[in-house]
């Protein structure tokens, strides 16, 4: 990687380095390169943070982009599956798969988001330590813990077709990023909210069915069409199960309030023990 | 709090008048609209209420069918003011429109005197008629480039993240057929009268949405955008499955 890493740090040049493999061609465009001057500005304009000066700021490339790019056809291929994976995981139901989750419903964008638990800082960052089990993890492992706690599931295996289309996915994504980054991560997983001093049920409850009814109906239990989730289960079999919910209460929340799909309001999940609500 | 008083609050603004009583509004339509109308529209009709019926609803509709047609399709009017499809429509949504076309909270000249002349009876019995009619095929998208079309694809059922614009299969379901009373079917609907809609939620004309759903992200879609999902959804025939 020939560019500094301050000017990794800029947002412009996030964007030009995420496009430096295979798309310069691309980043010629005078309306490209006008975009690419305020990467996230749409997000910013919804109220998320703006990038820090020293933050990595990343734009993952699009499917449009590995039509373009300059890799083997075969990579394409097993990246285009792993797309295809990863945005209609319920393919592997009964196999892998055991809720009626996608990775594409937590990872918002196609995993692109962020804010919403971008999946290609995982490319960049792994293999690491991860206090959740006690010891270095690769890139295809975090992918399992995700299938095992997540989707619960059973991960396909290690070094699989299924397994290598996800984790080429997620290195197609981190394209351009840099390798163990010593700078924050703009947008990487999900933002917290704090923990109000007083926590209420009352209010929980009357957040719930002011806002999320709508969508998630009065008992949590979602909205399906034709056995598909169009809303899905806030708690249940269908949705995630302890690894997400009571092992990391504060990540479901933050999740629910980032994955609500109209962007600017707050969830507030009031079934699951340790959960406090956002009033 | 009930209907009318939300109603005609929430008409005023975007974000803050349009929550709680949106919500449980829609539901009551659907289980009986019995609470709902003792929260002071007519006290007097509204223990009266009966089930929307269809047969009644038949009659109540003859001034409809001069625009909505016999069958229901509407009609696309390019350059004009197109007339949605009501065939097939979910009845609390459509029963929903018609109070918010009376009540102003829901804005527009052609049926505002429409829906004045139908009383609470008569709007449930309307929206039964036209709930139970097979969906018909819709106009406006027959023109539309590829290129267009698959724009249009994307939003209904991707999305497009980088603008913040969620796809509208994540609310209007599968195929954009329609999520139960709040979320109406719209494939198979004219290009002309989406289009219509969605500049309405972009410009501010219209917001009796729950929760400002469509109006934030109306607000997000470029005028391509708009025409893109507009054309891809007129081209869903009934019938066909428009999701992946």
């Amino acid at each position: 990687m020939n560019i500094s890493k301050k000017s990794l740090a800029l947002a412009v040049s996030g964007v030009s380095v995420a496009l430096a493999t295979g798309m310069m061609a691309q980043a010629a465009d005078d309306s490209e390169q006008q975009e690419a001057e305020a990467p996230y500005q749409t997000l910013v304009e919804l109220g998320y943070p703006a990038p820090k000066e020293n933050e990595l700021v990343h734009v993952p490339p699009t499917m449009a982009d590995l039509e373009e790019a300059d890799i083997h056809p075969e990579l394409k291929k097993v990246i285009r599956r792993g797309y295809e994976l990863f945005t209609n995981t319920q393919q592997l139901r009964g196999k892998h798969v055991f809720n009626d989750m996608n990775c594409s419903s937590c990872h918002l964008g196609e995993g692109r988001q962020p804010f919403s638990a971008p999946i290609w800082p995982a490319a960049v960052t792994l293999p690491n330590f991860r206090g959740k089990n006690q010891h270095v993890n690769n890139l295809e492992e975090r992918i399992a813990g995700c299938f095992a706690y997540s989707m619960n599931g059973t991960p396909p295996e290690y070094g699989s077709d299924d397994m290598l289309a996800l984790s080429a996915y997620h290195q197609w994504l981190a394209t351009g990023a840099p390798m163990y980054p010593d700078q924050p991560i703009y947008g990487r997983g999900f933002p917290a909210p704090d923990r109000p001093e007083e926590l209420s049920y009352a209010n929980g409850k009357a957040v719930y069915q002011d806002q999320c009814v709508i969508c998630h109906q009065e008992d949590g239990s979602g909205h399906y069409e034709d056995g598909e989730y169009v809303f899905p289960a806030t708690w249940g079999d269908g949705s995630n199960n302890w690894g997400l919910v009571s092992y990391v209460p504060t990540q479901r929340l933050a999740l629910s309030r980032t994955t609500c799909r109209w962007g600017s309001r707050y969830h507030c999940l009031i079934r699951t023990p340790g959960m406090w609500p956002i009033t | 709090m009930g209907y009318v008083y939300k109603a005609g609050k929430g008409f005023q603004g975007v974000h803050n008048h349009n929550t709680t009583g949106e919500t449980v509004m829609s539901k009551r339509i659907l289980s009986g609209l019995g609470l709902l109308l003792g929260a002071g529209l007519s006290a007097g009709s509204a223990l009266a209420l009966e089930p929307g019926d269809p047969q009644r609803g038949q009659a109540a509709a003859v001034t409809c069918t001069a625009c909505h047609q016999a069958n229901g399709s509407g009609m696309n009017i390019p350059g004009g003011e197109s007339w949605p499809r009501l065939a097939g429509q979910d009845a609390g949504y459509i029963a929903k429109q018609l109070h918010d076309f009376k009540s102003g909270r829901r804005q527009n000249a052609s049926m505002m005197p429409f829906a004045s002349m139908l009383n609470d009876q008569q709007i449930a019995d309307v929206a039964a008629y036209y709930s139970q009619m097979d969906v018909t095929p819709a106009s406006g998208g027959e023109e539309a480039s590829d290129k267009l079309l698959a724009r249009g694809e994307q939003l209904a059922n991707r999305g497009d993240w980088d603008d913040y614009i969620v796809s509208c299969s994540s609310c209007h379901g599968p195929g954009g057929t329609g999520v139960g009373s709040d979320f109406p079917g719209v494939a198979s609907q004219h290009a002309g009268y989406i289009s219509a809609q969605l500049h309405a939620w972009k410009d501010g004309e219209r917001s009796n949405d729950p929760q400002n759903l469509m109006g934030a992200i109306a607000k997000r879609m470029s005028d391509d955008d708009i025409a893109a999902v507009s054309a891809w959804y007129a081209n869903q025939a009934p019938g066909e499955e428009g999701g992946e």
